[in-house]
């Protein structure tokens, strides 16, 4: 369904995939579609408010959210939507067997705010947080605690090594769960909250933060962040033979530019790796076997939790818009300076695009179009088919530090032209699920702070958190030598540095500053149906 | 003429065939080093003399103190009138507390004020000179005597030559192993007289305090009541310096400069570095060109005890205790095995390529500054224009045994 | 300029494990800023090692040995010089860890001694020098930019970025104003001043002693290689009657095929679609291929026609006709030989027993992420037991030896199949060859090194690293194996090590950026450039 952007109007478009029986009713309903007919909604921060995790019982609460909002599967539209991610110490207190909890993935275990992972993510550097998080630090985090591998508290004969102990980083909102709801109009979704708060605080389960989920579409059905750009444009697109099919039941075609394996999104599947994406596991009981879990492929006498699950990673990204239009103008401004002669058509809207990579309707920049972008494809929707070598080897149209190349760099790091297909196929190894939406009021005057919150709340669906969203933050979003750059990272969620804009016969370098600060985030495990309905019967 | 009121700083030398006959030692030498290290890394020596030439084993001999003891104390007893001097005892307390007391009265924050101060005089000496310059005498020899006799307290002593006599028992205590007696006569006269010379400054410099400088240091630590400072120890210490530091530079510096004449590219390159004021630079080109003819060619040590020189080495020798040990150093710095390309001009080798000051526990008590003048006592003169030899013979370096003697050049 | 990669292995007490893994924290803890020279942490590196580039002291936990201490150093110039550097900068430090070394059993005993000894001042670099390894396979992702050059070429760059962005800072830039060739000559005029050498010719990052070497190795293995691969037939024709001979590897060469046909398809679950072909291969090399063995011919025919004439009294007509067609009969035998390893190999790669899920240790786990990714560049070093058997030691051996050969030659530009951002990496074998060690400097983070590998560089890798104990299930030595992503990088964590102490000359700087600061200086060194030449440069400023 949302190979499309989100913003896609319910019009003709070109075929979406579905989940075939029986993962689609196995499967949340957000891993399929981004909702596009339900243009807001909220995302609720819920916190478990007991203290030690109970032998029985845990799952009472999630027993009653499903009686207020059942939580959707992927087989078909429903008139109103819900998603449902849990923190790996969000399932402790639940109830969850230690033995189970050991056995997610590593990054998913140690949370988003473990100290060497803070600065990979490049939030947090030598104990203090860097320009691209909010002042004073997050709000909110899933507090995960510190684990064995954190101090080596071993006593070994011999043994005269300094012990490093490692900081335990805090947040002041623990988060245990992450609730979306998915409305039509914004009555009935703050009604549908309020209902929601009131059946899970009998079970002393607080709202402790909630933001808005807006689509809010323009007249021409264009959804956009903040910043006044066309959002979710290019998506993988999941492929398995008589699993992901096309309306009718044939299966979807390997998308020769964005297909991944079903295995990259969710768990059970075979993934870019050519293995079986892995995911947690619970031994065999009668609970679990009612729940609907399957017997493990591996572990004898385990039932396989994670099948068609998938993990959710969520950053909550504040957005400065008027910081934004003034950095571009102040950019442009310079270069009008320092370039009378030839630089008529900069402006900050110009440079807003070099930033992006894209126009603001979502059409990627291109050298060779005398309209300097990609013609819409034949759905009238910006075209998502391309690759960058052949055209845009250099980045003169689309420049090479862009957020959308360094996003997604598809066969444009190839070194020579025989390189350039296993270039892509590496680069869509690392692709993500983007189901982000944007909170706080659109801006009046982009030009004048007017001191609101407003922002992303950033969401991806991957299985590998590592290989997939680390990686492109890591190594792509926030390499300094990306695409044989030097010295400067994505200018929109970078911190404060340059951007090099290609162009005969000299590049331009412009100064840009920050306007994306992250306020929040934490991985969250986004278990299919069987996994919530055992979840429930904790 | 008494020694005491010579002028000539240098003994007369050889002449005739025994000059020539040093002179091919001398040229020779790096050639028979090289054989050395190849073939007999430890050669023993006579009866009781062992030369090493290797990078490892000179550092190795250098680095094992508590084995291989300084051979001076016999000369330094007659140069100081038996008072101790650090530079003649071993590891033990009393060099630990002696080193300690010098190190607070010779002290590394002088060293800027030296460098300027030896540029400034260099400068002058070169202004001065009118276009034409005996490097050894007029330059080198002077400005070290001026800017370290000015620096420790001591002058010139009434009617002699302070260069003279520091000279002659610098001869005495470091070349002179075959105990010349017209040497040891003349030593007998010059000792007695420099530590009347320097106790009288003592005892004038207790009334007339003038200027900062090491005796008043020493003098006024005496007076605060640090006991370390006696009499004894102040004449003693200053004159081992007067005796083991200026007598140097007039020697290697004129080396160094000889060894650049003879590389006009380098030449250019230092000049070109001397007049962009890059004095980090400049010293890598005079120190690099020492090590193509360093102060000597090694240092003596005595076996204290029985000892195995390259340990499980092919050429692992046994050196008795009481056998004298040279460690060349100056082949050292050219042993391929540890020195890269040595043969090559390079001013940016890093310090281990070194030995200059020997290593260890006697490196040069004046290393630091040595580190921080001996370019700069040439850097007057590379910044002048047209720099090159003095017509004929003069416009070479001469020797006289290890000495430098003379090298004129010409300027403008 | 010649540069040296190489590693020392020490076997550690274990009782002294933990301590001397303190020491090399603490030496790292003590990372100096010297006032004399460079800046930053270990300052004093830079200035009294300057001939190295990278360095790593790490300790591997003994699981099947006593702990292994390793000293990895990729340098400039000769090893002697090196070790000389490496002790006056950390001497008395290096001195207390090979303390808590075992005293070698062999004839180093006594050296070791002489270094360790209570009070020992002996120099330490003998022994390094005696005990060091010469890797089985390296590779520079620069060769021959000495370090000195890339930190030059890299303040020129940086120049170039001041020039360029503050030339007449308060009014319009003059170069953009310019044409290609303009903007070259000027920036050149401007950075001249302050950069001497690029009046001078570019020194050779290859000298053509070394491009002869390179080639002459090659050349010389692939002939031994032929030459023993034919030594079966070469025997056989000699005691059989041609026909016969040749009946037989008819015979033998099919049936080889037919039973490689059977067992060559990947065991269930195991198969990986490649893009990587043997007969594509074969094709592409077929050339080169067939002058080898005419190179082969003609040197076997000039060293064997006088030994036949010496020892069969033969005419020299009779003796050189003789000679090659024994040759061409040998050589008719190499694909049957060929063959036959094959199928050899292949038997044993179906009953290898690979590791599924390598156990890894969390805390060394963490202790290595607690290190990784501070600067652009990040180290790897793992050890692995080697598969036994007589054909996996001689495919090793010759394995690496050769890819070791080729690499010299394919690999100049520093590129591993579509990848550069290996800076300095090395196998060499330890434990008496028994175990395969690794080492590499690498851009990048650690996954993401290892994701170019299972991506980009798979065929390479498996057959570098098949020959390790628990490798994912391969083909052929090549295929599958380190395509099977997880596995491949959970086998891989299992056996590193903490890189405890770890030195780069040039730490923000990447393999790429290195060839970019080269080509821009290769520009700006030549004194007018066309514009057409121009265009193409200025696209790395």
């Amino acid at each position: 369904m949302d190979q499309r952007p989100v913003s896609a109007a319910p019009q003709k478009g070109p075929p979406s995939w579905k989940l075939a029986p029986p993962h689609d009713t196995l499967t949340q309903g957000m891993v399929v579609s981004g909702f596009a007919t339900l243009p807001t909604g909220r995302s609720l921060f819920l916190q478990f408010c007991w203290d030690k995790a109970p032998k029985k019982g845990g799952g009472a609460w999630l027993a009653a959210l499903q009686a207020i909002a059942p939580i959707s599967d992927a087989d078909g539209r429903e008139a109103r939507a819900a998603g449902l991610g849990f923190t790996w110490e969000g399932l402790r207190k639940m109830g969850l067997n230690a033995n189970t909890l050991a056995s997610f993935d590593r990054p998913f275990k140690e949370g988003m705010f473990q100290e060497d992972r803070l600065r990979r993510l490049g939030d947090r550097r030598e104990g203090k947080w860097l320009g691209t998080v909010i002042e004073g630090g997050p709000k909110w985090s899933g507090n995960t605690p510190l684990d064995n591998a954190a101090v080596d508290s071993e006593a070994r004969a011999f043994d005269d090594e300094e012990k490093v102990v490692e900081e335990h980083i805090v947040t002041p909102i623990t988060v245990h769960a992450l609730l979306l709801l998915y409305e039509k109009d914004e009555e009935s979704a703050e009604a549908w909250c309020r209902a929601v708060g009131d059946a899970l605080a009998p079970h002393n389960v607080k709202i402790v933060h909630d933001l808005p989920l807006d689509l809010r579409p323009d007249e021409r059905g264009i959804a956009r962040e903040h910043f006044g750009f066309a959002d979710g444009v290019s998506q993988p697109a999941p492929f398995e033979p008589g699993v992901v099919t096309v309306k009718g039941g044939a299966d979807y075609p390997q998308d020769p530019w964005n297909g991944v394996p079903l295995g990259e999104v969710l768990m059970g599947h075979v993934n870019g790796h050519h293995e079986v994406a892995l995911g947690p596991v619970v031994i065999d009981t009668p609970e679990g076997r009612a729940a609907g879990l399957p017997a493990h492929a591996r572990g004898e006498g385990f039932l396989d939790l994670g099948l068609d699950g998938s993990y959710m990673v969520v950053r909550e990204l504040k957005q400065n818009v008027a910081a934004f239009w003034k950095s571009m103008g102040e950019a442009a401004e310079r270069i009008n300076k320092r370039d009378p002669e030839h630089s008529g058509h900069i402006d900050a809207h110009w440079l807003a695009t070099r930033v992006i990579g894209r126009d603001l309707d979502g059409n990627l920049l291109c050298p060779v179009n005398p309209t300097g972008v990609l013609p819409v494809d034949k759905y009238n929707q910006p075209d998502n088919d391309f690759l960058f070598y052949d055209r845009d080897r250099l980045g003169l149209g689309c420049p090479l530090g862009s957020h959308v190349r360094r996003g997604n760099p598809r066969d444009g790091l190839a070194p020579k032209p025989s390189d350039k297909q296993t270039l892509l196929d590496a680069a869509n190894n690392h692709r993500i699920l983007r189901r982000g939406r944007k909170y706080g009021p659109t801006i009046a005057d982009p030009q004048t702070d007017d001191g609101k919150d407003r922002g992303l709340l950033f969401i991806c669906l991957n299985t590998d958190i590592t290989r997939q969203f680390e990686f492109v933050q890591q190594t792509w979003m926030l390499n300094p030598n990306f695409a044989f750059l030097y010295d400067e990272t994505d200018p929109l969620l970078g911190p404060r540095g340059m951007l090099t804009i290609p162009e005969k016969p000299l590049r331009r370098i412009i100064e840009v500053d920050t306007f994306v600060q992250m306020a929040g985030g934490e991985y969250f495990f986004l278990p299919s149906m069987p996994a919530i309905r055992y979840l429930a019967s904790l | 003429m008494s020694a005491l009121t010579s002028r000539d700083v240098l003994r007369p030398g050889p002449t005739g065939f025994k000059a020539w006959a040093q002179r091919m030692v001398f040229a020779l030498m790096p050639y028979f080093f090289a054989f050395l290290r190849r073939w007999k890394p430890v050669m023993k020596m006579g009866k009781t003399n062992y030369l090493t030439s290797r990078y490892d084993d000179v550092r190795e001999v250098f680095a094992t103190d508590p084995v291989f003891g300084v051979v001076y104390k016999p000369h330094l007893d007659v140069i100081m009138g038996d008072q101790p001097f650090f530079l003649g005892m071993g590891d033990t307390p009393e060099y630990r507390h002696d080193t300690d007391a010098m190190r607070k009265v010779v002290r590394a924050d002088d060293l800027p004020l030296l460098a300027a101060r030896t540029e400034a005089q260099a400068e002058k000496i070169v202004a001065e000179a009118g276009g034409r310059i005996d490097v050894v005498d007029t330059l080198v020899r002077r400005v070290t005597f001026t800017m370290l006799g000015d620096y420790l307290g001591v002058p010139d002593p009434p009617g002699g030559d302070l260069r003279v006599w520091g000279t002659r028992l610098f001869e005495f205590q470091f070349v002179d192993q075959g105990n010349d007696p017209a040497l040891r006569k003349e030593v007998d006269e010059i000792a007695p007289a420099l530590r009347m010379h320097i106790q009288n400054e003592i005892a004038r410099r207790r009334i007339d305090t003038g200027n900062d400088d090491v005796l008043a240091r020493c003098l006024a630590l005496q007076k605060a009541g640090d006991a370390a400072y006696s009499d004894d120890f102040i004449r003693t210490s200053l004159m081992g310096f007067i005796v083991g530091g200026p007598p140097q530079p007039p020697m290697v510096v004129p080396q160094a400069m000889e060894q650049l004449l003879r590389r006009p590219q380098v030449l250019a390159e230092a000049q070109a570095a001397a007049r962009a004021d890059d004095d980090a630079r400049l010293r890598g080109y005079v120190f690099e060109a020492m090590r193509f003819d360093p102060l000597a060619p090694g240092l003596p040590r005595v076996a204290l005890a029985d000892w195995t020189i390259g340990r499980g080495t092919s050429h692992a020798t046994v050196i008795p205790a009481g056998a004298q040990v040279l460690a060349a150093f100056a082949s050292a710095m050219m042993d391929p095995r540890r020195v890269a390309d040595p043969k090559r001009f390079d001013p940016d080798r890093p310090a281990s390529d070194y030995m200059h000051f020997g290593f260890g526990l006697h490196e040069c008590f004046g290393r630091h500054i040595n580190h921080a003048t001996l370019h700069l006592m040439l850097k007057p003169l590379l910044r002048q224009p047209n720099l090159r030899r003095a017509a004929g013979k003069e416009g070479k370096l001469r020797k006289s045994g290890p000495f430098a003697e003379r090298l004129v050049v010409t300027y403008g | 300029m010649r540069q040296t990669t190489l590693s020392v292995a020490l076997e550690v007490k274990p009782e002294s494990y933990d301590h001397l893994s303190s020491l090399l924290d603490r030496l790292r803890n003590r990372r100096s800023t010297d006032p004399s020279g460079g800046e930053g942490p270990f300052a004093d590196f830079l200035t009294r090692v300057p001939a190295l580039h990278f360095m790593s002291l790490s300790v591997f936990p003994g699981f099947d040995y006593d702990p292994l201490f390793v000293i990895e150093a990729n340098f400039d110039g000769a090893r002697g010089p090196f070790w000389a550097q490496l002790e006056s900068a950390i001497g008395p430090d290096l001195r207390l860890m090979l303390r808590c070394c075992k005293r070698p059993l062999d004839n180093d005993g006594p050296l070791f001694d002489s270094i360790v000894a209570a009070n020992a001042r002996a120099p330490i670099a003998p022994y390094l020098e005696r005990r060091a390894l010469t890797p089985t396979v390296y590779h520079h992702g620069n060769r021959g930019m000495t370090r000195d050059r890339i930190l030059a070429e890299h303040a020129l760059f940086e120049a170039t970025r001041v020039e360029l962005r503050c030339a007449n800072v308060d009014g319009p830039n003059p170069y953009r104003v310019l044409s290609p060739s303009q903007i070259h000559a000027k920036l050149r005029a401007a950075l001249l001043p302050g950069f001497g050498w690029l009046d001078h010719s570019a020194p050779k990052r290859i000298p053509l002693a070394d491009n002869i070497a390179d080639w002459a190795r090659l050349i010389g293995f692939v002939i031994a290689a032929v030459f023993a691969l034919s030594i079966p037939g070469l025997i056989l024709s000699l005691i059989m009657p041609t026909d016969r001979y040749f009946i037989l590897l008819a015979v033998a060469f099919l049936g080889f095929a037919a039973m490689l046909g059977k067992i060559g398809v990947a065991l269930p679950g195991t198969g990986v679609a490649t893009r990587f072909s043997f007969l594509k291969l074969f094709f592409q090399q077929l050339l080169p291929l067939v002058l080898f063995v005419l190179g082969y011919l003609v040197i076997a025919v000039a060293i064997g026609t006088p030994i036949s004439m010496l020892f069969t009294a033969r005419s020299f007509d009779a003796a050189w006709h003789g000679m090659i067609t024994w040759l061409l009969w040998g050589l008719a035998c190499v694909p049957v030989t060929v063959a036959g390893i094959v199928f050899w190999l292949r038997v044993l790669e179906r009953g290898d027993a690979s590791q599924d899920a390598p156990p890894v240790d969390p805390k060394m786990l963490r202790e290595m992420a607690r290190r990784e990714d501070w600067i652009p560049q990040n180290h790897m070093g793992s050890i692995v037991l080697i598969k036994p058997g007589i054909l996996r030691m001689i495919l090793i051996r010759a394995g690496h030896l050769g890819l070791g050969l080729v690499l010299r030659i394919v690999a100049r530009q520093g590129y591993l199949g579509s990848m550069r951002t290996i800076h300095f990496a090395h196998w060499a074998m330890v434990n008496n060859k028994s175990r395969l060690m690794f080492f590499s400097n690498f851009d990048q983070t650690w996954e993401s090194y290892l994701d170019d590998f299972i991506e980009k560089a798979h065929a390479g890798l498996t057959l570098a690293w098949c020959c390790g104990v628990g490798f994912p299930p391969t083909r052929f030595l090549v295929k599958d194996g380190a395509s099977h992503g997880r596995q491949f990088k959970e086998w891989a964590r299992h056996s590193m090590s903490v890189s405890r102490f770890w030195y780069s000359a040039y730490k923000n700087l990447t393999a790429e950026q290195i060839e970019r600061n080269f080509r821009i200086a290769i520009g700006l060194r030549k004194r007018t450039l066309s514009d057409k030449d121009a265009a193409l440069w200025i696209n790395d400023l």
